[in-house]
């Protein structure tokens, strides 16, 4: 029975499934502002059991169409926001009450809760990452391209000694020459 | 004309909403997702990619029509 116990508890801890928050706040807000809201925005997550594993801060972003928001009897069209996101592990119980909170949260204009996986699938990232390394293999390619010039230097001066080398080498090749005419004809008296 | 899936090639397992580099590849002038026909992607990363186009689009990052 004990361990029937155990797997259930096992069972619960496997539960824990990762979401990812994209979520617009209001362009209205002050960009000071931006942080605080953010971090009361985390809290939320953080008081069901949320564990964060990654998040970018909410910047300041042109859209796409103008999204609209209403606000007792006033609407209003933004154009503009600050997108950020946010990824985290939490017991999907707790997904549907932290659904209708995040709804609740003022300085909301639009947000999307989506299961993902735990690794980084944003390609954004990466490509930044890739654009940095490609500055220091240039770096490392300064010191080859002197190597390099260093060679051609050196390939130069043979090939201005090159008229000589072959002038010499054709009278050794003259010489050879007679030498295997004697040997024939020595072999040829045998 | 080449007929093989980007994805695989670039070892992309999850299509992210947020790479909008990425997506815009895949979409027409109009802001339309190509059709598998042109863009050459296998059935099962086409349907990420429609999926990743279609949460784009809601959180503003794609249009969902362009003039």
């Amino acid at each position: 029975m004990a361990k029937k116990v155990e797997l259930t508890q096992e069972d619960q801890q496997l539960e824990n499934r990762v979401y990812e928050l994209g979520f617009h706040f209001v362009s209205t807000i002050v960009e000071d502002e931006v942080a605080v809201q953010f971090s009361h925005l985390k809290s939320l997550i953080e008081k069901r059991g949320g564990q964060f594993i990654a998040e970018e801060m909410p910047k300041f972003k042109n859209l796409a169409y103008p999204i609209s928001k209403t606000v007792k009897a006033d609407r209003k069209n933004y154009l503009t926001s600050y997108f950020g996101w946010v990824k985290f592990e939490i017991n999907p119980e707790e997904i549907i009450p932290l659904e209708k909170e995040i709804k609740a949260f003022a300085p909301m204009l639009r947000f999307l809760l989506i299961k993902t996986v735990r690794e980084n699938t944003f390609l954004g990232a990466v490509a930044e990452i890739k654009a940095d390394s490609s500055k220091i293999v240039k770096i490392v390619d300064e010191p080859v391209e002197d190597i390099i010039s260093e060679e051609v230097a050196e390939t130069a001066e043979v090939e201005a000694n090159l008229p000589e080398v072959t002038e010499s080498i054709k009278s050794l090749d003259a010489d050879d020459e007679i030498v295997d005419t004697e040997k024939v004809g020595d072999i040829a008296t045998e | 004309m080449t007929k093989h899936c980007y994805f695989s090639q670039n070892n992309i397992k999850h299509v992210d909403y947020k790479d909008t580099e990425l997506l815009k590849k895949f979409l027409n002038p109009h802001a339309r997702l190509l059709s598998r026909k042109k863009t050459g992607v296998s059935a099962k990363s086409q349907r990420k990619l429609a999926l990743a186009v279609k949460r784009a689009r809601f959180m503003a990052v794609l249009p969902f029509i362009a003039q």
